[in-house]
């Protein structure tokens, strides 16, 4: 058992308290109708699934019921940081991280 | 101590001079002292212990001394004065030495509780396994309750004198938890017995009992099943209890249906977005029935929803799928669409739900309340506001047996003193309790499915001919549009809901059975489909079943075949899934 | 616009049910070492935004009581409780029987009656049971119940917290500390819990308050 923050309680719950919801700021296509079968496919069922640094949507289901995001290492289960839907800084990091990816390849 | 540095992710590093695993610094915010850090000597000890206790004080933040830079002044205050000695250095032997070869020369047992020998562990690197979790898993060295810590060191070294390598060079196997071994009694603790699991009742659980139900579990829930007379079977009781409702009037405690209040003036535009039907023209005082589908199209919930006010509606959810549903607002709400002004509240609990249903409903209805129950404007799928024998409640005009029905629900604190009045004025009509059993025979006559049932994660409406219960022209893109236009999602021969009729009429057919279409095929035979609800329908007088069959809605009045486990083959005939009343015509009169 | 509902019978002949009637109607249960009972309140639940000040003005018109200022808080006066279950959600407890008058008397005093105008209030009094637990056993029969660090300096008086309890899930909170005046253990607890979940509760305290 382990303690995660919740960040609208503010203050540390037993884990089982929290319920995982998968990866997060996976973003929804705005128009469904208008995508491809990949790109739905890509949006419905594909995930990043890495070694290591992970951001993931939970719930503190037993507790406020609010969603947020968990940066984790999935490697090490160390939680770097727990923060609100609102807190738009990590999907800043996040779109850096991809735009990296996508101009180096296989070089990162 | 090596065990929980190992919990963390850490990897044991062997030390020649010790003749002993230490924890590596992969955890960086532990820090081993004394023998855990290989240090025996009793001053060492003490030093490292003094220097680890300021560090964690730091690291805690609660630092109420003011320690100085020089940790070796610290010492100079906070160490005792001991004596120190010399320790010779540790020596090993993992490995008695023999003039003969291990396997010839006399048994030496490694590990005791698996009577691992020296020469087993030889045998294993001379077949092959140089990894050492390869060895243990050959010779099962440190399977045993003591998890190796007996065995091991010696059981490496053994390894690694054989393959002439290092104990470093070999390493070690992985120490998970537990570090003793842990009784199952201290695991389960008090949750044993009745505590095992959460039984979750209704307000008129202790009036099922009085009326002698055997029950059902239906996810935590503890549902009436049946109510049997003496000495009935369940078959008896059921047949019974459908052929009151279908001739007369039934009783259900529907209490355990999941119930959410939602409020704001987006509540119709979400109803929109999570239904597959459309909900904007819906008036205050009507009901409608909707199909909920997750984003691959697939169906994983339904139930009716009543619009209260104009900006308040309350939905109703599987008893099983409660939970999920109002998980699946709230995520939807908090994450995609925050802009939507909309509540949720579960209100399951407040709410006791009593139906009655039958052709006599009406008549003990009108017995308990004044409101005006005429079918011209209080109308299938309407609700209404009533006084029921002096309790505020609200009543639904929906049905799940296709009989006339209304739903009574009242505040739970109220729910027994109606359910009293209902047996009380129910007995001039012969009113009849009935369970969960009755409950499933009745909706399967009339092809009414039970999600999780005859649906399994993998049929969209189309698939059970419930197209009419999709919006075509909604100006939002509900959830569970896009899956269910997959290409996959729009074959033909998908598996579609179908009603089976067998040829012979007394024949049941197992749940589950599967479905070909020529006889004599040589197995493995092709598998068209499967059975997914099966009774004894005592008001035809015949079986039905509901089934999954591939294109089925395309071959009505087909034949198929169902070889059981008995070696027998059955024959039945694809029909519609609505078996009994198909206009529908008993519900609205 | 809403379906403001009065749930309780005028007819006071009527009687009421609350979630152990089925094990008793004495709704106590006790030991040397504990007491359990089941307390009638009205409970409305409320949905709303910090922001909504037209809302929580005439909450406080019709309570005396802002809405918590942080997290998990309680806030109380003679008549009315206000439990912060999160940041857009409220528990008022009110007086048994009076639940119907405040909503409808908060509903009043809500100056804009635009449609936009964003809440919620919900009579919940039947949908969930409010137990009371003390003695001196109480103490040790929540800390063996849920994770939750129990400590007066993590859960004081004035703080709920919606937590896990054995099985299940409850509203916990702190409603008397230690008497220093007296030897005896005299600390006191309340647990708010879902009707259909209270007599699993209920059996698992009273086998709890038996055991040493
Ligand atoms: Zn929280």
């Amino acid at each position: 058992m382990f303690l995660i923050h919740c960040p609208i309680c503010n203050e540390p719950r037993s884990e089982d308290e929290f319920h995982c919801a998968g990866e997060g700021h996976i973003q929804r296509p705005l128009d469904p109708m208008a995508t491809s079968d990949k790109e739905w496919g890509d949006y419905l069922f594909f995930r990043s699934n890495p070694r290591g640094t992970y951001r993931e949507l939970w719930q503190h289901t037993i507790g406020c019921r609010k969603y947020f995001y968990i940066k984790r290492n999935t490697e090490t289960y160390q939680i770097y940081k727990t923060y609100k839907l609102d807190d738009k800084s990590e999907r800043v990091a996040l779109d850096k991280e991809h735009s990296n990816k996508n101009k180096f390849g296989d070089l990162l | 101590m090596l065990h929980l540095s190992c919990h963390t992710g850490g990897r044991p590093i062997w030390s020649d001079a010790l003749c002993a695993f230490l924890a590596d610094d992969f955890n960086k915010e532990m820090q081993c002292v004394g023998a855990a850090n290989g240090q025996y000597a009793l001053d060492k000890i003490i030093e490292e212990s003094v220097i680890a206790g300021i560090n964690a004080a730091k690291l805690s933040g609660n630092e109420n001394h003011d320690f100085s830079s020089n940790v070796n002044k610290e010492l100079d205050i906070l160490k005792p004065k001991v004596e120190t000695y010399l320790a010779s250095k540790a020596q090993a032997i993992f490995h008695i030495p023999h003039a003969k070869a291990t396997f010839m020369a006399p048994k030496q047992f490694v590990d005791f509780q698996l009577d691992v020998t020296a020469a087993g562990i030889e045998l294993a690197v001379a077949e092959g396994f140089e990894s050492i979790e390869h060895v243990k898993r050959y010779t099962a060295l440190g399977f045993g309750t003591d998890q190796g810590k007996i065995s091991n060191i010696n059981g490496m070294a053994i390894v690694a004198k054989k393959l002439k390598q290092s104990i470093a060079e070999t390493g070690t196997t992985i120490f998970r938890p537990n570090y003793t071994p842990v009784t199952f009694d201290a695991i389960a603790g008090r949750n044993v017995n009745s505590f095992f699991d959460v039984e979750r009742y209704t307000p008129l659980h202790r009036e099922h009992i009085k009326l002698g139900a055997l029950f059902e579990d239906v996810g935590q829930w503890k549902r009436p099943w049946y109510y049997p007379d003496d000495n009935e079977t369940m078959n008896e009781a059921v047949a019974r209890e459908c052929l009151a409702v279908r001739s007369g009037v039934g009783l259900l405690d529907a209490s355990t249906l999941g119930k959410i209040d939602i409020q704001g003036k987006d509540a119709r535009e979400f109803l929109n977005r999570v239904y597959t039907n459309a909900w904007s023209k819906l008036p205050v005082g009507r009901c409608r029935y909707g199909l909920m589908c997750g984003e691959d199209g697939m169906v994983f919930d339904d139930g009716v929803t009543a619009c209260l006010a104009e900006n308040h509606f309350i939905m109703t959810t599987t008893t099983g799928g409660a939970a999920h549903v109002y998980q699946w607002l709230e995520i939807w709400h908090q994450t995609e669409w925050p802009e939507l002004d909309v509540y949720f509240t579960t209100v399951t609990d407040q709410w006791a739900t009593m139906t009655i249903s039958g052709p006599k409903a009406r008549f003990l209805l009108a017995k308990m309340t004044d409101i005006d129950l005429n079918p011209e404007s209080f109308k299938f799928m309407d609700w209404r506001e009533a006084d029921v024998v002096g309790v505020p409640s609200r009543i639904f005009r929906i049905s799940f047996t296709g009989e006339q029905s209304y739903e009574i629900n009242v505040p739970a604190n109220y729910a027994v003193v109606v359910w009293e009045k209902l047996l009380e004025y129910g007995q001039e009509f012969e009113l009849t309790p009935y369970g969960t059993g009755t409950m499933h025979v009745l909706r399967a006559e009339k092809g009414f499915i039970i999600v999780g049932q005859d649906t399994d994660g993998s049929v969209t409406p189309a698939d059970l001919n419930m197209g009419w219960a999709v919006a075509k022209n909604k100006p939002f893109s509900f959830i569970g549009q896009r899956g269910m236009n997959r290409e996959d999602c729009l074959r033909e021969d998908r598996k579609q809901l179908v009603g089976l009729k067998t040829k012979h009429p007394n024949q049941v057919l197992p749940e589950g059975a599967q479905i070909i279409l020529q006889p004599n095929q040589p197995i493995p035979m092709k598998m068209v489909g499967h059975v997914t609800s099966s009774y004894f329908s005592a008001a035809l007088g015949h079986s039905i079943a509901m089934a999954v069959v591939k294109n089925g809605i395309n071959k009505l009045g087909d034949s198929v075949y169902l070889p059981l486990d008995n070696g027998e083959t059955v024959e039945a005939n694809i029909c519609s899934p609505i078996f009994y009343d198909p206009e529908g015509a008993k519900q609205n009169v | 616009m809403y379906n403001c509902y009065q749930q309780t019978p005028s007819d006071l002949s009527i009687k009421k049910q609350l979630s152990m009637y089925h094990i008793s109607t004495e709704i106590k249960a006790s030991n040397a070492h504990y007491l359990l009972e089941e307390v009638e309140y009205g409970h409305l639940n409320i949905r709303v935004g910090r922001e909504n000040r037209c809302f929580t003005q005439a909450l406080h018109d019709v309570t005396g009581l802002q809405l918590p200022k942080t997290s998990l808080q309680v806030v109380q006066n003679d008549e009315f409780r206000l439990y912060w279950i999160s940041p857009d959600e409220f528990l008022l407890l009110v007086a048994v029987g009076r639940e119907f008058e405040i909503e409808k008397k908060i509903r009043a005093n809500i100056k804009n009656t635009d449609s936009a105008n964003h809440y919620a209030i919900l009579n919940v009094s039947s949908a969930q049971a409010f137990l009371k637990l003390s003695g001196s056993r109480a103490q040790s029969i929540i800390k063996k119940s849920t994770a939750y660090d129990i400590h007066p300096s993590n859960l004081p008086v004035g703080k709920a917290v919606t937590t896990t309890f054995a099985k299940t899930q409850v509203i916990l909170c702190r409603t008397k500390e230690k008497d220093l005046n007296t030897t005896s253990n005299s600390e006191e607890y309340s647990i708010i819990v879902r009707r259909s979940f209270s007599d699993y509760v209920w059996r698992w305290i009273v086998d709890a308050g038996k055991r040493e």
